[in-house]
């Protein structure tokens, strides 16, 4: 891509001119920068948690200081140098991050924000009280300063703080590299994903716990490394480091950057750092104006200056383009391509096993005395059935009959009380995550999502793939490190767009996709993750006749060619006209199954449908 | 034994304070699902405010208690018309960074205002040392008590007895469905708004009357009413009651038995051992918020 190209000359520019600026400015300056330098690793790191993850973490600082305490006791008690203690401030902060991370990401929303600031108090506390070990309230004095860049050749031309400045500019590009790894890999895509809708990543076998772990250690250890740089370059590492103000900082620089962007808490960091550069003029005034600016930036511009600019230039060009921007100018290495699966994997192995339909075929889904109880409520009672290989098999009953409960508990997304889930030869365990579920084949749609709203709908489709990758550890971090292939994602995407007749630009945003188109979408994604079984809740509910007969022949199609599919559905006429195979509940018991024919002169069916007089009346 | 009573009592008293500022934090998050940061600012300013009128002003403590009250909760209306109702529909994440930023801007203007010198609100009430029972107390802290037992009890059966009580309950259940039978759940919003900033500005109030005022008493503050409100189980009125008192006794039985250095350090302890064995807080329901 030529953007692309363009993008990779101006970032090499900037870092030469960055790299360059000892020779030329005073060290004043260069302090200015290599604090800048320092906030960059922190509202990055706390960025990749709160912008992709979608999690607002206000312990960010414990791992700052933590990284500070690190260095600084190493280096004031046993004397030990940089290439040391930014190891070990690493490493504590990375085993802390495992810690925190494991016991805070189980909640969310204003719970996770509450969970982890006090997390963060409780390290200010500690560094305050514990005066043997951290020195109390006054500090520990005496951190080495190691000015490396003496010994130099040369050393003269430029100023005394350009080591570090060299040094945190280093591991600020080496940061953004690995961000930028991430984010434009898969592993980016499903932390969107997470961010966007968390039980739609989990039905496409995204596990979300991963995820949220490897951005929120990753933001850890760069946060560790600040603090232990910054306990360097001040020779001195105080509780202060712990303090509220400084997380409030890098918010407000993470925010008024642009939350979601690579470049945003660049910009953040540079412009909060030279902001209070001037306003130190007006120092008595400048946490009030502080404050000021944090509400109104907010309120006025809640996208931050990096979309700002970034939509304004679009509008001038009139293009359309996704909100995370940064993962179409994603790596773009067409190396050695991975093996790759054809664009729509099920339908090659499929003509043969869609062979025998009816009883005759073999079992794929064997469900025996599923039982739920809310409280003292029984939503699903013993219900038993199956679903054969090639079928389409449709669940129903009148409302509360206990259908999604039903889809619920074989997805995984609510823990059974009893029954056994056979699967594809295998037994589900009763205690499976939904990622873990979905791991095996099962592959679910939603009555109602929130949706993956604010990206394109090419990318949308792209996370489904999520499953067909082999995202083990080690291509995890091989696609941090030197980057993931291509392998052909996009391609397979819009295979799969064509494939369920979305015929969209993968470009444009899922949100201003109609309401039918959405739901082909939702299928198109749990198709991208190569369903054995496809699991639809309601696909038609809320359609006009055109879009229902346009999903019924998808789904006949899909069937056709080797997906089996399960499917709650209320519309009578899809249900009759597509089902191999019926089972219905009412009040969370199974009251009949067979096929189409059976169930519409069921006399059990139609009492529950219409009550009493009615099934007397058809007898 | 005597002296656990003693702690105990003590405990209560300043449980007290917290129990109310910790409900309105409760009522903020509930009825406007805004995660106040700035409470612990109406709660100095309570203090602030008694301080100033009381000391600068000359005025009778009780009326300077009154009035005190009425300007926080003034301000609070002001706040809620000109910025909160303008984060109507915001994410929770915008709430959040606004109430920061309005919590820095009036911590460091009263900071402007009277320097961080603690201060002493001067009241009617004698200092000497009185007892019954066996149990030593001032009577300062008896009438603290008193206020707000009283202001908590009157506040239940508002919410319990009242028109108004019911709608903002029903605000607080089901905000939409509240919506659908008519409740104006932005006056209701606004109504709550300065209630909860009342009853914060209330606890500061009385708690600077028995220790000293300065600006920043209420990062802390709404430190702790976080830790209560975790506690407690997070959007549950009860669990903030009992939370408030729960934090109370147990940082006066440490500042009485060990030290007074790790009596703010208990409440962060108490959170660990709930989020690891009861991660939804005392009284909350699972999935629940």
């Amino acid at each position: 891509m030529r953007t692309s190209k363009f993008m990779l000359t101006a970032i090499v520019a900037i870092a030469a001119i960055a790299a360059a600026a000892p020779f030329v400015l005073p060290n004043y300056h260069l302090h200015v920068l290599t604090t800048a330098g320092l906030f960059i690793l922190l509202t990055s790191g706390l960025n990749l948690i709160h912008g992709y993850i979608g999690r607002l973490s206000l312990g960010h600082t414990a791992f700052y200081g933590l990284g500070g305490y690190t260095a600084g006791m190493l280096s004031a008690k046993l004397g030990l140098g940089l290439l040391i203690t930014l190891p070990m401030a690493a490493l504590v902060t990375v085993v802390a991050g495992l810690a925190l991370g494991h016991i805070t990401l189980r909640f969310r929303g204003a719970q996770f924000v509450l969970v982890t600031l006090a997390f963060g108090a409780i390290l200010h506390l500690f560094a305050n009280n514990l005066v043997e070990i951290t020195g109390g309230p006054m500090g520990l004095p005496g951190v080495a300063s190691p000015l490396i860049h003496q010994n130099l050749p040369g050393a003269h031309l430029f100023g005394s703080r350009a080591s570090f400045y060299w040094l945190v500019l280093g591991l600020d590009l080496l940061a953004l590299y690995f961000i930028w790894r991430i984010v434009g890999s898969p592993l980016g895509d499903a932390m969107i994903a997470v961010r966007e809708d968390e039980n739609l990543a989990q039905a496409v076998g995204i596990n979300e716990y991963r995820y949220a772990m490897l951005a929120f250690v990753f933001g850890a250890a760069l946060a560790g490394l600040a603090g232990a740089i910054y306990a360097h370059y001040v020779s001195f590492v105080s509780p202060e480091i712990f303090h509220f103000n400084i997380m409030i900082m890098i918010l407000v620089m993470v925010i008024l950057g642009s939350v979601g962007t690579m470049i945003g808490p660049v910009i953040g960091s540079v412009l909060v750092v030279l902001l209070l550069e001037v306003l130190r003029l007006q120092d008595a005034w400048r946490e009030p104006l502080f404050g000021l600016i944090l509400v109104f930036a907010t309120l006025l511009f809640p996208q931050g200056l990096a979309l700002l600019v970034r939509n304004g230039f679009q509008r001038l060009f009139h293009r359309q383009m996704g909100r995370q921007a940064d993962g179409t100018d994603a790596p773009d290495d067409s190396g050695p391509t991975a093996p790759r699966p054809s664009p729509v994997p099920a339908v090659a192995r499929a003509a043969s096993g869609r062979a025998d339909t009816g009883d005759t075929g073999d079992l794929l889904l064997s469900v025996q005395d599923l039982t739920v109880r809310f409280g003292g409520l029984v939503a699903v009672d013993h219900v038993s059935f199956e679903v054969r290989r090639g079928q389409i098999v449709s669940l129903i009953g009148p409302n509360g009959a206990g259908k999604t409960t039903t889809l619920n508990l074989v997805t995984g997304f609510i823990p059974r009380h009893a029954g056994t889930i056979r699967f594809n030869g295998a037994d589900l365990p009763r205690r499976l995550m939904p990622h873990e579920v979905a791991e095996q084949g099962m592959i679910r749609t939603f009555q109602t999502t929130r949706g993956l709203q604010s990206i394109a709908v090419g990318k949308a489709v792209e996370t489904g793939l999520h499953r067909t990758l082999g995202l083990n550890w080690p291509n995890i971090f091989k696609a941090i490190t030197v980057g993931m292939p291509e392998g052909g994602r996009t391609a397979r995407a819009e295979a799969l767009l064509k494939r369920v007749g979305l015929e969209r630009d993968p470009q444009e945003l899922t949100s201003n996709l109609s309401y039918g188109e959405q739901r082909l979408l939702e299928v198109a994604v749990a198709l991208a993750a190569n369903p054995t079984l496809l699991v639809l809740d309601e696909p038609v509910a809320g359609m006009n006749p055109e879009e229902t007969a346009r999903m019924m022949k998808l789904i006949r199609n899909l069937r056709d060619t080797g997906v089996t599919v399960l499917l709650v559905e209320h519309d009578m006429k899809l249900v009759m006209g597509l089902s191999d195979h019926i089972v219905v509940l009412d009040h969370g018991k199974r009251i009949a199954r067979g096929c189409p024919a059976e169930i519409q002169t069921h006399s059990a069916v139609i009492e529950a449908y219409l009550g009493r007089g009615a099934a007397h009346a058809t007898a | 034994m005597n002296e656990i009573l003693q702690q105990l009592l003590n405990g209560i008293i300043i449980g007290s304070s917290y129990a109310l500022l910790a409900v309105g934090l409760t009522l903020i998050f509930g009825i406007m699902r805004i995660v106040n940061f700035a409470h612990g600012e109406f709660y100095m300013l309570g203090g602030v405010f008694c301080f100033y009128l009381a000391s600068r002003l000359g005025i009778n403590y009780f009326a300077a208690l009154g009035l005190a009250l009425v300007l926080a909760m003034a301000l609070g209306a002001l706040l809620e018309r000109s910025i909160l109702r303008w984060l109507k529909d915001a994410s929770i994440d915008s709430t959040i960074i606004v109430t920061i930023g309005l919590s820095v801007f009036i911590q460091n203007i009263t900071l402007l205002w009277m320097g961080p010198v603690p201060r002493n609100i001067p009241t009617p009430f004698s200092n000497a040392p009185l007892s019954a029972f066996g149990l030593t107390f001032t009577a300062i802290q008896i009438f603290v008590l008193l206020v707000t037992a009283l202001v908590i009890v009157g506040f239940h059966v508002l919410l319990k007895h009242t028109f108004l009580g019911k709608a903002m309950r029903a605000t607080f259940t089901q905000r939409d469905a509240a919506r659908l039978v008519g409740i104006d759940t932005d006056r209701i919003g606004g109504v709550t708004f300065i209630l909860g900033s009342g009853m914060a500005a209330l606890a500061g109030a009385m708690l600077g009357s028995i220790y000293l005022v300065y600006p920043s008493m209420g990062a802390i503050a709404v430190l702790k009413a976080f830790i209560i409100v975790i506690v407690g189980g997070l959007g549950n009125i009860m669990g903030a009651i009992v939370g408030g008192l729960i934090l109370g006794v147990a940082e006066s039985f440490v500042s009485g038995f060990i030290s007074s250095d790790y009596s703010e350090a208990i409440g962060f302890f108490i959170v660990i051992a709930v989020l690891l064995f009861k991660p939804q807080g005392l009284f909350g329901r699972k999935g629940q918020v």
